[in-house]
């Protein structure tokens, strides 16, 4: 019985596979009717599924795929030509099929799902008759891969006993093209030959073309190169692999302390494996986002038909990897801002003729790695969203003042448009109006880490842009003190630290009716003490502090301080859940076990921020400001690093990508370069000593650390790591430049009271790997350094 | 019938929880306070890599604090989902305890302590007092520290 389970299992797992494959060659069938290659696919998908389905005695969905490929095998064979009809009732039996496998696993038969009426209307399709369907509106609204058993096809209409011939029998060479209902696709062909055919290679192995016989032939293609894992089986082994990487770096905090050669060089090998193994774990679960993405077409479809629209959908960047579980998680926000595209942002094709558009609209969807996140961009070519209307919304809701508005600039309105009940529809349609708004898709995504903006010309266009984490199990995080605690905080929200002496403290720190500001290059930073916030009792035996430290956060596109003691470190960290109780509290994302083995809390910034803080007293980010603050020069964001003979420099943070350390065992050469090999890659290094000549301590063997840290900046695939002896701060501006330099140095400046050298980054890197640059790159890099230069 | 119980003692009480819930027993462990907790939260514990919610059943039953300078034996429990520490005073052995002694919680109980206890074993010169570990842990919404 076992056996069998597992049999049906397989078939499920696999059907499901094929079901998402056959969605989207469908649909790109309906643009490409005479695509023999797609015909063949599908007919082969339907094939399996009928011939396993027979196998195991499942009759109802061997009865609907076996008709289904009667109808695919006259398409195949040119005796019938594909119509917006026939992809009707091929998608409605792709529905069926759906729900007779969604009620075999749960209920392990077939259910109640009634199949009678698509196999007739099959059928009629193929005796060259009109099928009798009910109107298709609930199917294209239903996203959820499986469908509800009581789909669509449910419906108790009375089942029309199509005139049973053997298909056989008539053979119509070239039947009567059916009566078009729908405004035909022709355009949509004239302007993309293939628009909708880039899912089409979509990565699932059983995809890959096999000659027609099916199952058997396309399992062993795939057994070749993959097997099929147990999620929870490589849950456990994420886990366990992040458990290792804490005890490593608890026994290499311990070791560090003792002498003992024999166990520092274990703990390089320990250091070095553990590393290597958690990257390959933490690889076995990515996912590329083509997973998601291969249902689109079919949504876009689908809502286009109903709402009569015409969209090309457009996608690039599908093999972007992402973990699992945030794929999980991205997918209703994706989902429900492809709808919002097509329902409120493209016009119907009417209206785009008037506007003087193609009528046919654009909804582009693009994914790529950008600075260790993914960002998933949502683009359309339609009507825009009109900060006016946004804006009149606003004051209507009382969400801000008349007064106020006219001082926001058209990016900030857009921001509204992500508070709870915000909804400017102007009627509610079946897609829009379910009570699920952006508020709930920035949540969703603001839960793992990520973030959401949008931007928009008014009648061009919108864009929504997701950024999302690589992985929610690891991430990089500041350590700061309070009151004699410690907590983490997740470095995605932070933009910069500031630190404040005493004595300069109650000065600059103001008092605005209560509330705590301070001027952050003449603007107003709104400050929460995280002692208050968190209601912290300062023992005896803790003293306040000489110094404190703003650390300057943004979420929501608001900017915040968080005023603490003391900044730690920035450690790589491994989040663990809360249990319920302290989840409830709101106040903490999970907890994270430190180097020396003390459980820390992480904050969590954005409700930190909505519980201290009023929304009205918030002083909202631009985007606008916040460009004129790196222009200017002195908002310019550096990393400053140390050199050995006390020298500092300073690198602007712009083009870090990452903070790393690197086992010193772990660098190899390639002719006269340095390289460490890193996620796979091989990351080429330049040892900022040596680049900026004198104070050479980075030797081989000798006195060196057993780690240096590294700065690494990626771009566009590529990626280098400046080596430095030491990682001092972030700061921000800088009291006194000099044009006093020195090869690979652009200037000098004073940074907290020490000369500083600012780094020439683009030689630095050119140093490390002379073919680095692209040409927009290397625009990139000359603004960066011209910024730094003043 | 007969059931196997962990023992614990706290202030002065005997307390039981059925053996199979108890994971483990744990001397003192070092706390991370949780700010904003309900009050009954000891702090967070790291068990091998895992982060346990400690609670204070001494808060919980609003008994007095610990004396200063007591340490506090961490009875580790499962619940449905999740992993919990309880604080107790000191830990008892496992006994056996047959069903026929076993009495409901008397009348004259009162306060939390009534609620969480299924009720008591009469042994010989002391009561085992069946702690429901369950709605122990149900602390959501529960008063926060004063």
């Amino acid at each position: 019985m076992d056996d069998m389970d597992e049999i049906v299992q397989e078939f499920l797992v696999e059907s499901y596979e094929n079901l998402d494959q056959l969605d989207s060659d469908l649909v790109a069938l309906e643009q490409q009717p005479g695509s023999r290659e797609l015909l063949a696919s599908v007919f082969r998908t339907i094939h399996t599924i009928k011939g396993t389905s027979g196998f195991l005695a499942f009759s109802k969905l061997e009865s609907v795929a076996h008709v289904g490929e009667n109808l695919l095998a006259r398409l195949r064979d040119g005796q019938l030509v594909m119509t917006p009809t026939t992809t009707d009732v091929l998608l409605r039996m792709v529905d069926t099929i759906r729900a007779l496998l969604a009620s075999i696993e749960s209920s392990h038969s077939e259910g109640p799902v009634e199949v009678a009426e698509v196999v007739a209307a099959i059928r009629a399709v193929l005796d060259g008759e009109e099928p009798k369907l009910p109107p298709s509106a609930g199917a294209g609204a239903e996203v959820e891969a499986p469908a509800p058993v009581h789909a669509p096809v449910a419906a108790p209409a009375p089942v029309v006993e199509a005139p049973v011939e053997e298909p056989a029998a008539e053979v119509t060479p070239e039947p009567e093209p059916e009566p078009e209902p729908a405004p035909a696709p022709e355009p949509v062909v004239e302007a993309a030959p293939a628009p909708v055919a880039a899912p089409a290679p979509v990565a699932a192995p059983a995809a890959a073309p096999a000659p027609a016989a099916g199952a058997p032939s396309e399992k062993a293609s795939a057994a070749d190169a993959t097997i099929r894992v147990d999620v929870e089986l490589l849950e456990s082994l994420v886990r366990q692999a992040g458990e290792l990487v804490l005890a490593r770096n608890q026994i290499l905090q311990r070791a560090g302390t003792l002498r003992d050669e024999d166990l520092t060089r274990a703990c390089h090998r320990l250091n070095l494996v553990a590393s290597e193994m958690q990257e390959t774990v933490m690889r076995t679960r990515m996912q590329a986002i083509d997973h998601l993405w291969s249902k689109l077409p079919r949504v876009v479809r689908d809502l286009g038909n109903m709402l009569g629209r015409k969209i090309k959908l457009e996608m690039e960047g599908g093999e972007t990897e992402l973990d699992r579980t945030l794929l999980e998680a991205v997918k209703d926000p994706l989902t429900h801002i492809v709808r919002n595209a097509v329902d409120h942002g493209i016009e119907p094709p009417e209206v785009r003729r008037a506007a003087g558009k193609n009528e046919v609209g654009t909804l582009k969807l693009r994914a790529a790695h950008e600075g260790g996140q993914v960002v998933v961009e949502i683009r359309d070519d339609g009507k825009g969203i009109d900060p006016a209307i946004i804006g009149a919304k606003a004051v209507e809701k009382g969400l801000v003042s008349a007064g106020k508005l006219e001082s926001l600039t058209p990016n900030d309105i857009l921001q509204f448009l992500f508070l709870p009940g915000f909804s400017t529809a102007a009627k509610v349609t079946n897609v829009s109006g379910r009570g699920v708004g952006m508020d709930v898709v920035k949540t969703n995504i603001e839960r793992i880490g990520g973030s959401v903006d949008v931007e928009s010309v008014n009648g061009q266009g919108t864009v929504w842009r997701l950024r999302i984490p690589l992985t929610l199990a690891i991430v990089p995080a500041l350590t700061v003190e309070c009151a004699g605690q410690r907590y983490a905080m997740p470095q995605v929200n932070l933009l910069e630290l500031v630190s404040l002496d005493t004595e300069r403290m109650s000065k600059a720190i103001e008092d605005v009716g209560g509330a705590k500001v301070y001027r952050l290059r003449g603007a107003l930073l709104p400050l929460i003490r995280l002692e208050e916030a968190l209601e912290l009792q300062r023992p005896a035996d803790v003293e306040l502090p000489t110094n404190l430290v703003i650390a300057v956060l943004e979420c929501d596109g608001r900017r915040f301080g968080l005023l603490v003691d003391r900044v730690l470190d920035t450690e790589e960290i491994v989040v663990k859940p809360l249990s319920g109780a302290l989840k409830a509290i709101g106040a903490y994302a999970g907890a994270t076990i430190l180097g020396d083995g003390r459980v820390s809390l992480i904050l969590d910034v954005q409700s930190l921020a909505r519980r201290t803080m009023r929304s009205d007293g918030i002083e909202h980010a631009s985007d606008e400001a916040a460009t004129q603050q790196t222009a200017t020069g002195d908002g310019q964001r550096l990393l400053v690093v140390g050199l050995g003979d006390n020298r500092r420099v300073a690198i602007p943070l712009d083009v870090v990508t990452r903070l790393e350390e690197f086992r010193t065992e772990s660098i190899e050469r390639v002719g006269r370069r340095e390289v460490v090999r890193y996620r796979g890659e091989i990351l080429p290094l330049v040892r900022l000593s040596h680049h900026l000549g004198g104070g050479a301590r980075a030797s081989y063997g000798g006195q060196e650390a057993a780690s240096v840290p590294g700065v690494v900046y990626s771009a566009r695939g590529r990626s280098v790591a400046i080596v430095v002896d030491e990682i001092v701060d972030i700061v921000s501006g800088q009291d006194a430049h000099s044009d006093i330099d020195d090869a690979g140095l652009v200037g000098s400046a004073v940074i907290r009271d020490r000369v500083t050298e600012l780094l020439d980054v683009r030689s630095a890197i050119l140093a490390a790997d002379p073919n680095f640059f692209t040409e927009q790159a290397q625009h990139e890099l000359a603004e960066a350094s011209k910024r730094l230069g003043v | 019938m007969s059931t196997q119980y962990a023992t614990f003692h706290l202030a002065g009480h005997l307390f039981g929880v059925e053996v199979r819930r108890v994971q483990e027993v744990l001397t003192e462990q070092p706390r991370t306070p949780a700010p904003l907790a309900p009050y009954a939260v000891a702090g967070l514990i790291n068990l091998r890599g895992q982060v346990v919610t400690a609670l204070d059943l001494r808060r919980r039953l609003n008994m007095p604090d610990r004396e200063e300078g007591k340490v506090a034996m961490n009875v580790v429990v499962r619940a449905a989902e999740e992993v919990w520490s309880l604080l107790v005073d000191s830990i008892g052995g496992v006994i056996e305890v047959t069903d026929s002694t076993f009495e409901p919680p008397p009348d004259t109980l009162s306060g939390p302590i009534r609620e969480l206890i299924r009720g008591a074993y009469k042994l010989d010169g002391a009561l085992l007092l069946v702690l429901d570990v369950d709605k122990a842990l149900e602390i959501e919404g529960a008063e926060t520290a004063a």
